[in-house]
């Protein structure tokens, strides 16, 4: 090589350095208003809330289009946008809303229809199969008629369908990542940098902060930001091992018991564990309690069925089971199943189930059984769910907010196969009582009386095992000193259900080092 | 506004298609090299779009083949038919119905390869992603990223592994030498998955001195491309110092030495120019990888580059967008490979000359 060609090579890298560093000089214009930049740890699907499914895409769009009515920390609905909900029979549901929205009757009407198109290609059409039709009363009454009576109507329908403005979503393709509808938000950015989303305040509020949503999808990467001051608040996605290092750091960790059901998935379909002896000697060998203080370091409770501890359906005589090896052993005799009889247990690859499967796997070498853990991608976890190509799994359901979802879990009738809706009943469990008693609780308007039944259907599922309840995890907000709650002394609080709720009534109470 | 086409039709041509890539792509890989300049160019031209053509062909093949349902996977179990119609229609399964089955998955290959060319020149026409997105728009600001990141990386990778390498060299043998190839052998053996956070600990955690992660400003993008040079510029380090080891005591460079050169002007005049032609080639075989996505950096750093895209969509089985980022990765590799080719011929006679270095 000639040294004039060294020198052009060198001039060309230093080229290549500077523009390369200076495509990067560029920042989301924020007109010098206070935001709070909030992690989150995946990319919303959607921010439309008749298209997003993800977590994240369900709770960023209840910022922009918020619901008639949200399901709140004692997980009953609460009134949003709507001013009262009346049953007025059981096939009819008539909604009034507030006055002074930026949404009407017609916008509500609009937004269930346009899910109800099969052209919008909502996936949330499913949950409106129940819904004949819905007509405008006035400017703020709408009337839904219901093709017959459903009980989960209101948080399943209701409190779950974000409501967009017809003048915005009407035809446009914008409104799948830029809707509006009456939250306090709007989504200002261009889309033009990757995994960043800024959303402003709908109106001036008093120098209320805007929302700089970050996506960062390592967790330690989401702690070691949150500890450098380059975010304020990590929504949810806290490892339990990231909280003693942010409190030592002096961050504000907030929890709550969430609503999120983590259990050990049982395929009755397969020897031995067709025979319910050898399910509840699962059950009782495995120490929850353990597990909680060990894998989760406390961050959650010990589960004793599918609806969370509090919610009002929950049965108090439905408690979690205590550990007894020596019960556990004497049914699997029972059972004829032979010591060192082999089980596998599939796991996805997220490191929390990985180390809670292996520590299950050990405690049931305890009662004489042997288990293979089966790690796998999550894809390749649901295809085998859905295929029944599993023995024991380590799954988790959430949101559970409506108990109607042990009609998805539990019912015979949703064991995944041909022509089956939302087929949760992987591990192909039938018993003829809990669906009666779950078909009669889907259509009883009565509270009281649908409890009365889930606890019934709670309680023969804690004989019939047809998933050992393992826990609830802790919903958690850790924020920094910049973010504080609205009487800007006490931190953030989260909300049972993860609701991003909380962010509306946050407030910066110091610009400091940004 | 285009006839509609029978879906026989349709799909026939979409193994054609597919069949047409497959074979030129073989035939072109088996032809005899050699001939005039301009015709190696051409093939050098063809080799590029013909691989990228390929892989995505074969991503639509293997999409086909591999057990469970695509659509499902993409879009959820509980999605309306409306949408799995949409989608199975973008990613070229429709065919199932008019097709037999072994010839199903070379449709989808010739499905997806014209999709995503259709949606070079029309984003309604072209393929889209399963938020229904055009694929192109969702792949752009990416790429972007993972360019920008990427040859800052490089360039930074290369000048730091010339100086060390050529450091290293010139020191073997000598006092001190043995410490700076412990430093070459560290760096190039380092894991950026251990590299990263500590990266972050201390320059961004402990000292505040920048953004921990991000790709908000300049400052963001100091820490991934260190984190990238570093490993980068230690492998590039060490063949540098085995090129600068082998022409050091050669006879052109005793004699400039006589002739009273300095140090400097030996190793910059003389011995570095024969040591650097290594790097170009490992410079054209690492910048194609390093370009379309480095996922443990960007995932490390908050960085929104290529590779965390396609993990992402791969795991939410979303075909569209996962074979437009292994055919800009294909281009892309194959594309720096052609430039380093070009370079080496460009920098050594020898190769122009037909002869080997």
């Amino acid at each position: 090589m000639a040294p004039w060609m060294l020198r052009h090579l060198l001039v060309w890298l230093a080229g290549i350095l500077v523009v390369s560093a200076c495509g990067a000089a560029r920042h989301g214009d924020d007109g010098g208003r206070p935001a709070i930049r909030v992690a989150v740890g995946s990319a919303p699907d959607s921010l439309d809330p008749r298209l997003a499914t993800g977590a994240v895409g369900v709770r960023l769009s209840q910022l922009v289009a918020p619901p008639l009515c949200v399901v709140d920390d004692r997980l009953e609905p609460r009134l949003l946008l709507a001013q009262e909900i009346v049953q007025v029979d059981d096939r009819t549901v008539d909604v009034e809303l507030r006055s002074g929205l930026a949404v009407g009757a017609d916008d509500v009407v609009f937004t269930f229809a346009s899910m109800l198109d099969p052209a919008l290609g909502s996936p949330h059409r499913g949950r409106l199969d129940v819904v004949a039709g819905v007509v405008v009363l006035d400017d703020r009454s709408v009337r839904f008629t219901l093709k017959g009576p459903h009980a989960p109507f209101v948080v399943d329908v209701l409190c779950a369908s974000g409501i967009v403005r017809r003048a915005d979503c009407g035809d446009s393709e914008r409104c799948r990542t830029h809707p509006r509808g009456n939250g306090p938000f709007r989504r200002v950015d261009d889309g033009s940098q990757p995994d960043r989303l800024l959303l402003r305040r709908e109106a001036e509020a008093d120098g209320r902060p805007d929302l700089d949503v970050r996506i960062v999808r390592d967790g330690s990467a989401r702690l070691l930001s949150l500890l450098a001051g380059d975010l304020d608040v990590v929504m949810g996605d806290v490892q339990p091992w990231d909280v003693g290092p942010m409190q030592r750091a002096g961050l504000s960790v907030e929890a709550t018991a969430g609503v999120g059901f983590s259990y050990l998935g049982i395929n009755v379909r397969t020897e031995p564990l067709a025979d319910s002896r050898v399910r509840r000697a699962l059950a009782l060998a495995i120490d929850t309690k353990q597990l909680v203080a060990g894998r989760l370091q406390g961050r959650g409770h010990r589960s004793s069925g599918v609806l969370p501890p509090g919610h009002w359906a929950k049965a108090a005589a439905v408690v979690p089971v205590d550990v007894d090896r020596d019960r556990a052993r004497a049914l699997l005799r029972e059972a004829e199943v032979a010591p060192g009889t082999t089980l596998r247990l599939l796991s996805s690859t997220d490191r929390l189930r990985q180390s809670s499967a292996r520590a299950i796997a050990s405690q049931l070498e305890a009662i004489g059984l042997h288990v293979d853990v089966e790690v796998r991608d999550w894809s390749v976890v649901y295809e085998r769910l859905k295929a029944g190509h599993f023995e024991l799994v380590l799954a988790k359901w959430t949101p559970v907010v409506e108990p109607d979802l042990l009609t998805t879990t539990v019912h015979s009738g949703r064991i995944p196969g041909p022509g089956v809706v939302a087929g949760g009943n992987r591990g192909a469990f039938v018993d003829v009582d809990v669906d009666g008693w779950l078909d009669e609780a889907r259509i009883t308007t009565d509270v009281q009386a649908r409890a009365r039944l889930y606890g019934l259907v709670e309680a023969r599922l804690q004989e019939g095992v047809p998933f050992v309840p393992l826990w609830v995890d802790d919903e958690v907000i850790a924020s920094g000193p910049r973010v504080r709650g609205p009487d800007g002394v006490s931190p953030l609080r989260p909300w049972r259900t993860g609701s991003f709720w909380p962010l509306v009534d946050a407030v910066v109470v110091d610009e400091g080092p940004r | 506004m285009s006839a509609p086409v029978s879906p026989l039709i349709a799909a026939c041509l979409d193994v054609l298609l597919a069949l047409l890539v497959l074979g030129a792509t073989v035939v072109s890989a088996l032809a005899p090299r050699g001939g005039l300049p301009w015709r190696l160019r051409l093939r050098r031209l063809l080799d590029v779009v013909a691989t990228a053509a390929a892989a995505v062909v074969l991503v639509g093949v293997a999409t086909a083949i591999v057990p469970g349902d695509p659509v499902a996977r993409a879009l959820g179990e509980d999605a309306p038919e409306s949408a799995r119609t949409a989608m199975a229609e973008t990613m070229g399964l429709h065919h199932r119905d008019v097709l037999p089955g072994t010839l199903v998955p070379l449709a989808v290959g010739g499905r997806v390869l014209s999709g995503l060319v259709l949606g070079l020149v029309d984003d309604d026409g072209g393929l889209r992603s399963y938020r229904r997105e055009p694929v192109w728009s969702v792949i752009a600001p990416r790429l972007a990223s993972s360019v920008r990141l990427g040859g800052v990386a490089l360039g930074l990778g290369v000048v730091l592994g010339v100086l060390l390498g050529a450091l290293a060299g010139l020191r073997h043998g000598r006092p001190g030498g043995g410490a700076i190839d412990l430093v070459v052998v560290g760096l190039a053996a380092l894991p950026r998955v251990v590299l990263g956070p500590a990266l972050v600990a201390v320059v961004a955690v402990a000292w505040r001195l920048l953004p921990a992660g991000g790709d908000d400003d300049v400052a963001a993008l100091v820490l991934p491309a260190l984190c990238l040079a570093l490993r980068f510029g230690g492998v590039v380090a060490r063949h540098v110092r085995v090129g600068v080891v082998d022409v050091v005591d050669e006879p052109f460079v005793r004699a400039a030495r006589s002739r009273g050169a300095g140090p400097l002007r030996v190793a910059v005049r003389h011995v570095l120019p024969q040591a650097l032609l290594p790097v170009v080639h490992l410079t054209g075989l690492q910048a194609g990888a390093v370009l379309s996505g480095a996922v443990v950096v960007e995932r490390v750093f908050s960085w929104p580059g290529l590779g965390t895209l396609l993990v992402e969509r791969l795991q939410l089985g979303d075909l569209p967008v996962v074979v437009a980022i292994v055919a800009v990765s294909a281009v892309l590799v194959v594309t720096m490979n052609v430039l380093a080719d070009a370079v080496a011929v460009v920098v050594d006679p020898r190769l122009r000359r037909g002869r080997a270095p």
